[in-house]
């Protein structure tokens, strides 16, 4: 039976995950016959109608109507609004990195992440029909606050791998050196860069040619921790063995994952992890700690460590580039999560097959 | 026959563990002192030159200075950080093309980072909204001739001004031309001086080099010959040092190998011991602790289906049933099985703010909806206030006729307080606005009046 869904988001813009996901999801309710509204104070780049939050609650018609709401940041207007609505709310949750790893890096993020962290406590206790993870470990938060299992489901981010496999790869950016580590992802305490930088200097103590590509934006407020990372790959004398573009384009991002031995994910806290997929969905291994979201993610598609140990990080790379069946194996296995797991097809279904559970609720 | 793709990555992270600890061992990573952690605003700001506690200024501070040093300075006071290179080239170009300062001041000032710095400069806003007015079309180049007009006294006033100071400066670079020529014959001279005294200089030396060259040939014939042998008869020494060395190294690097292996192992045996012996006597545990519930579990069961076979006789099936405080969803679950529409509405009502997210969940549900209501915890019956309130918010939520089941499971109940009777209960109730209750071993089932 076809449903009206307002879908809520903090902000839209192309080519962000959150916003990825938000899109994707408005396409394939559509296209399952729902009628969607997309509602944020902010849109860039967006190709459709986008209201303002203000006018959602006017929106709503019926307590049969769906609010879903990308919960990602701190932002109180649809905490009120979840609490007072007859209409039924789903909170898709993509998580929120916990503030301790930006205590002395950023006074602005460490309170921005912790009032974001402060809500999940009232959502939680909100009750709301359906709480949407992007992972399990994503759900852990929520279930340990007390929310009953019967209203969780995962269903991983929508993304637009499709479109980047589809992209003439651009190469003439990219370094030559091998074995070539990958990292993706914005310059950010949680994703460990220095572990990073340590595992390339162990790998170029075993393979002078190693290289890193670094493919991540640095936030203006993030700047002294990018000035530490540059100490950082000053004092293990790997200067000339890293390329970092922090305004990579699609095509350039494609010929990364083509190029590269692995992607190396070292991150200390992940709720998800796209780069994960499009790694695996494009053929190129992973090499990632076991943390947080990371190893569901990953799965059995990658090599997987307990530690960051730059030595073991290293052989791990050197090893999937000099032993081709090892190599294939990863690339066979990867392909295979993807198309079991995170293909656009799976996600539809596991949309459709959430809203039909509170729908008989 | 091929090997399964998890054995071959098993096999492989054995290995890989057992490469990196040689690796490690041959060239271990220095030990990199963790990085520094966010200094003092006031550390920062000397370090930067970045007045962070400062949120005021008058607008002359800001134009003193031209160029890219005026836009370095805009951005520290207004954003409170340098610029980054897109962004400052963008404004420079703007001054280059005829902006004001005030515009660029202005732009930074009221762009989304301006904003949320909130800070204030005196008098620019009137400048600001004059230089965006003269962007307008038409609008824009009238708002431009009116100002030029008005400010022509002054323009011609500082033309002469401008006429006298270029003056000045110009006697001025004129005496300054003066004293550097005259700087640069005396240093031409001594220019000159010096490279006659190189040239003799030069001569010497090529005279102390032949002398060297020739004692450099004595040397040669009655010493390098002898030397030149023991040199030689050293290199096949080193020669032979060198191959027993790496012999020694690749050893040395089986015995780290298999030393690897067997603490792996050893460790790996100690962990399956302690993990044989845990699940040994949590198996023990368990055992007694089913034999304890058991007799609890079928006391419960029983209730439970009293109560459940008590509202089938009442409802249809697919009747729309609320249960409050569903801290475990079996009785939930039980409801759904017994071919209820049922639903849950909040964790948990067995205190005050149980009661009252209770009452905030009824709140949102239409009134006379709902077919049966059913509180899975009675203790919060122990506070008349909360209790009343629940029930009223119950009462309206039920179409007339309809049930209310309040379960008096005393597990469910803090040890502090002793549970009511079922003909408490059953009293409670019909001050409630219910009838005809219906009173269990540990449940009271009543109807709704009409109202």
């Amino acid at each position: 039976m076809p449903m009206r869904i307002a879908m809520l988001a903090p902000g839209l813009a192309r080519h962000d995950a959150v916003s990825n996901d938000a899109l994707g999801m408005t396409a394939a309710l559509r296209a399952q016959g729902h009628e969607v509204a997309l509602f944020s104070p902010s849109a860039r780049g967006i190709d459709e109608p986008v209201q303002e939050p203000g006018m959602l609650e006017a929106w709503l018609r019926s307590p049969e109507d769906i609010v879903l709401y990308h919960y990602c940041v701190g932002w109180d207007l649809p905490l009120a609004l979840f609490g007072r609505t007859r209409a039924r709310r789903v909170l898709r949750y993509h998580n929120i990195t916990p503030p301790e790893f930006f205590a002395g890096w950023s006074e602005g993020y460490v309170a921005a992440c912790s009032d974001g962290r402060r809500q999940l406590d009232a959502y939680a206790a909100m009750g709301c029909e359906l709480y949407l993870g992007d992972s399990p470990y994503n759900l852990g938060d929520l279930m340990e606050r007390g929310v009953p299992a019967v209203r969780c489901a995962v269903l991983p981010p929508f993304h637009e791998i499709e479109e980047l496999r589809s992209l003439q790869a651009d190469t003439r950016r990219l370094p030559a050196g091998a074995p070539l580590l990958l990292m993706v992802g914005r310059i950010s305490p949680n994703k460990a860069h220095f572990d990073l930088v340590d595992a390339l200097a162990a790998a170029v103590a075993m393979a002078p040619g190693a290289h890193l590509l670094l493919i991540g934006k640095l936030d203006p407020n993030l700047a002294r921790y990018g000035a530490a990372l540059r100490q950082r790959i000053a004092a293990r004398g790997v200067e000339g063995h890293i390329t970092w573009l922090q305004d990579a384009n699609g095509a350039e991002l494609r010929a990364a994952f083509d190029r590269a031995d692995a992607l190396v994910m070292l991150s200390e806290h992940e709720g998800f992890c796209v780069p994960v997929v499009e790694a695996m969905a494009l053929g190129t291994p992973v090499v990632a700690r076991a943390s947080s979201a990371l190893p569901w993610t990953v799965g059995d598609a990658g090599l997987v460590w307990d530690s960051a140990d730059p030595h073991l990080v290293a052989a791990s790379v050197l090893r999937i580039a000099s032993d081709a069946e090892l190599r294939g194996g990863l690339r066979e296995r990867g392909r295979r999560r993807y198309a079991d797991t995170f293909a656009p097809p799976v996600l539809e279904a596991g949309l459709a097959e959430a809203l039909r559970r509170i729908g008989t609720r | 026959m091929s090997i399964p793709h998890s054995e071959l990555i098993e096999r492989a992270k054995a290995e890989i563990r057992a490469e990196a600890e040689a690796a490690r061992s041959r060239a271990p990573l220095p030990r990199i002192e963790p990085p520094p952690m966010q200094a003092t605003e006031e550390e920062a700001s000397r370090a930067d030159g970045i007045e962070r506690s400062r949120r005021s200024y008058a607008i002359g501070e800001l134009t003193g200075t031209d160029y890219v040093a005026f836009v370095d300075g805009a951005f520290r006071a207004l954003l409170k950080r340098p610029p980054d290179e897109a962004a400052a080239s963008l404004q420079v170009r703007l001054l280059a093309n005829g902006a004001s300062k005030a515009e660029v001041l202005g732009n930074l000032r009221w762009s989304p980072e301006g904003r949320s710095n909130g800070v204030r400069i005196r008098g620019l806003l009137p400048r600001y909204l004059l230089a965006k007015l003269a962007r307008l079309p038409l609008l824009g180049y009238l708002v431009d001739w009116s100002l030029a007009l008005a400010a022509l006294p002054l323009l011609l006033r500082h033309q002469r001004a401008a006429g006298t100071t270029s003056a000045a400066q110009f006697a001025a670079a004129e005496a300054g031309r003066q004293l550097l020529e005259g700087r640069l014959t005396a240093t031409d001279q001594r220019a000159q001086a010096t490279a006659e005294a190189l040239r003799a200089l030069e001569q010497a030396l090529a005279a102390q080099a032949e002398q060297i060259a020739l004692q450099l040939g004595q040397l040669r014939e009655h010493e390098l010959g002898p030397l030149r042998s023991r040199l030689d008869a050293a290199e096949g020494q080193l020669g032979t040092c060198l191959e027993a060395a790496r012999d020694l190294a690749g050893l040395r690097h089986l015995v780290n190998g298999m030393n690897h292996y067997l603490a792996s192992l050893q460790s790996a045996l100690a962990g399956i011991e302690a993990a044989a012996a845990a699940e040994a006597a949590a198996g023990r545990a368990l055992q007694a602790a089913f034999h304890a519930d058991a007799a609890f579990a079928a006391t419960r069961d029983a209730q439970r289906q009293a109560c459940l076979a008590a509202l089938a006789a009442r409802l249809d099936a697919g009747a729309r049933v609320l249960d409050l405080g569903a801290a475990g969803s079996a009785w939930l679950d039980a409801l759904q099985a017994g071919g209820f529409d049922a639903f849950g509405a909040t964790r948990s009502v067995d205190d005050l703010a149980g009661a009252a997210t209770a009452v905030e969940a009824m709140a949102r549900i239409e009134a006379a909806s709902l077919d049966a209501v059913t509180l899975a915890f009675a203790p919060l019956l122990a506070d008349p206030a909360g209790a009343a309130r629940v029930l009223h918010a119950a009462w309206q939520a039920l179409k007339p006729g309809a049930c209310l089941l309040v379960r008096n499971d005393p597990a469910g109940w803090p040890s502090a307080l002793v549970p009511p009777t079922p003909q408490q209960l059953g009293a409670l109730v019909v001050a409630a606005g219910f009838e005809a209750p219906q009173l269990f071993e540990a449940a009271v089932l009543a109807r709704r009046a009409a109202g």
